[in-house]
């Protein structure tokens, strides 16, 4: 038995060893490593347990804890499978806003990708750090859909296995069948809400400074840890503004010394390299909002450069629960090759209008400096997916569906439950529940 | 009782705000309670006027507010303030020329910044980093440094080279301060205010020295520039910069800068409060303008007495509408009608968004009676200790360092 499970193990190990070396934080681990056995601290004689010893002591064994806690995240996600319905009604969706885009093309005549030429190139690049005068005539543009297109599209989710049952209030819009039988099971289900702690951003504005305050002290302590299962923990009640930044990437184990730099300017240089007619979308959404905005449009630059860059990130559409729809297309007036074909839209994300408003806490978060830090900022995306699709996955839909219930029927009962979810709105504390299943 | 009031000055924020209390607008030949005057005010409290208010009736001046609202007055008053100056780091021109010049040739290579004493709105500003820069300058304007001659006084102050920047661009902030009294000294602060942007990206460098729309953040520049945004007009407010410094530099720090700027303050008041006439009829709005640097320091750039009323903004109306609304409410004693004789200590209630900032006579009250916490002087004035007057009262006109037992007389004196 037991050397069943050592080989277990030992398969698994070998396993999380080669999907951890392509990505972006082996190469930082491995040079640490490096750095290490070329230390005193490993001796050539007792190489195993001398190295292990230094790994731990140099933190580097927490590291590497969490890097197998985002391998097991992403696993995780690669197994879970949706309701049939849930299924059918995204690609409906992705369908429907497919359709639009290549109808906009078709109206306005443009391409959805081709290549800039030299010239065009140079211009972006020279106006990179401020975008907000770089001259490109977006007035024919509209955006795709609006975020209660997407509502609508949720309110009207039918199980086909949701019978309405006799004595049950008619809802408008609810035709999900509860995944409990009774208040006592959803209690169960949702333990961590059912316990009535309090969570930042909820509640009295009164009470609000003490739990701050005291956030701050645990939230403080669990950085010292660098633990990524103990930071996603802490989230669940709320995180302080002034720790978002370091939580955050923490937990969605981004911004490593070694390798963002390069990803953010591999990045950057396919936005140079290709004009696809998301950027347009994505310039529109920024004029439209950001720019006239009196809260965001300090950040109008920086959105540009992060906006462009994160709709070129092929991580996002890859770690994506629910696969969202995407097109292969053909470089305008190139041979239909491999080299010449490109995932429209690269990310999978088609923005909404209203997108950009999404990143503007992350922005301000993690582009913690100066715009030379934005590197750092990139850490965003994986974050923005984490944030903006849980809400199309099952569990996520179901609470908020569970919400508009109860919202409905004034069930005092359920007051307290409903509390901890009801501002779940960016900018909040509590938004971070809604990021992990 | 009636309450009229009469104002020159034609703005609706003002006139919407009075009527909404039922008081009824009258012209300056008539009767009136409460006056919202921005010129010939001063009329009013000379002797051969003939005129005396009685003590029912407020103004929203004090007689010579020029002491704190005057560029060069206000470099006058504190340097009184601070009689032991080490170091100076502003100057009024043509007087104090030689001083100036002196002190340029301790650092010649910094920047400094040129201003008309009696100009506002950012005309005339200049910046300048050569003294032969100054000399030109002089040579060319009509009348050199001949005072009889002159009919413009400058005042020169070190340019704050490092400023905060947030997206790149350089700001100011607006905060608004009602003070009922000098002498006690009773002072506000409002918890509304705005960052005023540049709409160009910050450059020290020498190329960018006369680009205006780098260096100067006032409204009345920034808005000739074609980067300009009627929508927004350059503004953010004040919650906003404090939501944005708590995610990238952290709560403590943050709450630090904004204790800094509410001492700034107090003592800007203090500094002045000894020359101004103080008159029982009298309250006054003050319009403070503040830069912030890259090491989270505030700096006193002015202070305005007629800070502008005019909204550029949705929000900039909402926020004035807000200001008057609230001023009324401090200055109104509880009876509904303008009394001299009311102690002006108004219910925590009564100052809505304005926060205590100081008030000698509660705490006078306070030392006496030990009455708990009726009224909650804000937190900061406990935190009165050498640090505080070490690190934040650097006025831009104030030297580096001030000498210790100046801090300590300053405690007494509170
Ligand atoms: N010492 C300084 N260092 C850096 N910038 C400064 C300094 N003094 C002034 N400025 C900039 O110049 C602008 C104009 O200064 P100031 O407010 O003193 O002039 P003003 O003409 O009286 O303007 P207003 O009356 O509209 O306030 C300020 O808003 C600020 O951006």
């Amino acid at each position: 038995m037991d050397e069943i499970k050592d080989k277990g193990i030992h398969h698994t190990a070998i396993k999380i060893c080669e999907d951890l070396q392509p990505s972006p934080a082996y190469v930082g681990l491995y040079k640490e490593i490096q750095k290490l056995v070329s230390s005193q601290h490993v001796k050539y004689d007792d190489f195993k347990d001398s190295l292990t010893k230094a790994i731990k002591d140099n933190g580097i064994e927490c590291q590497l804890r969490n890097n197998i806690y985002h391998w097991v995240r992403v696993k995780n996600t690669e197994s879970v499978t949706g309701h049939v319905f849930f299924k059918k009604a995204q690609v409906h969706w992705d369908k429907r806003i497919h359709k639009s885009l290549n109808s906009m093309c078709n109206e306005l005549g443009i391409d959805l990708a081709k290549l800039r030429s030299t010239a065009e190139r140079n211009d972006l690049m020279e106006k990179w750090s401020e975008m907000s005068n770089y001259d490109v005539d977006v007035s024919k543009y509209r955006p795709v859909y609006a975020p209660k297109d997407f509502l609508e599209v949720l309110l009207n989710l039918k199980d086909p296995s949701f019978v309405h049952k006799d004595g049950e209030p008619e809802w408008e819009f609810s035709f999900l069948p509860l995944e409990v039988k009774d208040l006592e099971d959803l209690r169960a289900l949702y333990t961590e809400f059912s316990r009535g702690e309090q969570i930042l951003g909820t509640g009295l504005v009164g009470s609000q400074a003490a739990l701050e305050e005291e956030r701050i002290i645990l939230g403080e302590k669990v950085l010292t840890k660098n633990y990524a299962p103990v930071a996603q923990e802490y989230l669940k009640r709320g995180c302080p503004r002034s720790l978002r930044a370091k939580m955050w990437s923490l937990v969605l184990g981004v911004g490593g010394k070694y390798t963002q730099q390069e990803y953010f300017h591999n990045l950057k240089n396919h936005v140079l390299q290709y004009d696809l007619m998301i950027d347009k979308l994505v310039i529109k959404d920024i004029q439209l909002t950001a720019s006239n905005d009196d809260q965001y449009f300090v950040f109008e630059d920086v959105l540009y450069q992060i906006m462009l860059c994160f709709s070129r990130d092929g991580t996002i559409i890859k770690n994506l629960k629910n696969q969202p729809g995407y097109m292969q297309v053909i470089l305008k007036g190139k041979q239909p090759t491999a080299e010449n074909t490109i995932t429209f839209p690269p990310s999978g994300v088609i923005p909404f209008h209203g997108f950009t408003i999404f990143l503007f806490e992350v922005t301000v978060s993690l582009n913690s400096k100066s715009i030379d830090n934005i590197a750092e900022a990139v850490s965003f995306p994986l974050f923005l997916f984490a944030l903006t699709w849980t809400r199309r996955s099952t569990s996520a839909v179901v609470i908020r569906i569970i919400i508009q219930i109860y919202k409905k029927a004034k069930a005092n009962f359920i007051k307290k439950w409903y509390s901890g979810h009801r501002d779940s709105r960016i900018g909040n504390g509590g938004t971070v529940t809604q990021c992990h299943q | 009782m009636k309450v009229t009031f009469c104002t020159d000055l034609d703005k609706s924020v003002v006139v919407a705000n009075c009527e909404k209390r039922g008081w009824v607008q009258v012209g300056p030949e008539d009767d009136w309670l409460i006056a919202k005057k921005e010129d010939g005010y001063k009329s009013l409290f000379s002797v051969d006027s003939g005129y005396r208010m009685n003590d029912n009736q407020i103004i929203n001046h004090f007689p010579n507010h020029y002491e704190i609202s005057r560029k060069d007055l206000l470099v006058k008053n504190i340097k009184r303030y601070r009689r032991d100056l080490e170091k100076e780091v502003t100057f009024v021109l043509p007087a104090d020329y030689n001083m100036f010049v002196e002190e340029y040739r301790k650092a010649p290579q910094s920047t400094w910044i040129m201003k008309p004493c009696g100009r506002s709105q950012g005309s005339g500003i200049f910046l300048i980093n050569k003294l032969s820069k100054l000399k030109r300058w002089s040579r060319e304007s009509k009348n050199p440094f001949q005072p009889q001659l002159s009919k413009e006084s400058y005042v020169i102050s070190r340019y704050i080279e490092n400023p905060l920047l947030i997206g790149g661009k350089k700001f100011d902030l607006r905060l608004y301060v009602l003070v009922t009294s000098f002498r006690p000294l009773k002072a506000y602060q409002f918890k509304h205010g705005f960052c005023r942007f540049c709409t160009v990206k910050y450059d020290s460098s020498v190329a960018e020295l006369d680009n205006m729309y780098v260096h100067l953040t006032n409204v009345s520049v920034q808005k000739h520039g074609s980067e300009y945004n009627a929508l927004h007009g350059g503004k953010m407010s004040v919650q906003n910069l404090r939501l944005y410094l708590e995610s990238t530099r952290g709560k403590a720090v943050t709450e630090t800068l904004f204790d800094q700027i509410s001492w700034l303050i107090t003592h800007s008041l203090k500094a002045v409060a000894p020359v101004i006439a103080t008159d029982r009829h009298c309250f006054e709005c003050y319009g403070y303008d503040i830069i912030i640097d890259n090491k989270l320091k505030p700096w006193l750039i002015e202070v305005n007495a007629s800070p502008s009323l005019t909204s550029t903004t949705a929000n900039d109306r909402i926020l004035k509408h807000k200001l008057l609304d609230n001023i009324l409410s401090i200055i109104i004693p509880p009876c509904g009608y303008p009394d001299v004789r009311w102690n002006k200590i108004p219910s925590r209630e009564a100052m809505r968004d304005f926060d205590l900032l100081i008030d000698e006579d509660l705490i006078h009250l306070q030392e006496e009676m030990e009455t708990g916490d009726k009224y909650t002087v804000k937190q900061t004035m406990y935190r009165w200790n050498r640090y505080a007057l070490f690190n934040c009262c650097r006025i831009s006109c104030l030297p580096n360092k001030l000498k210790p037992n100046l801090a300590e007389r300053c405690v007494l004196e509170l």
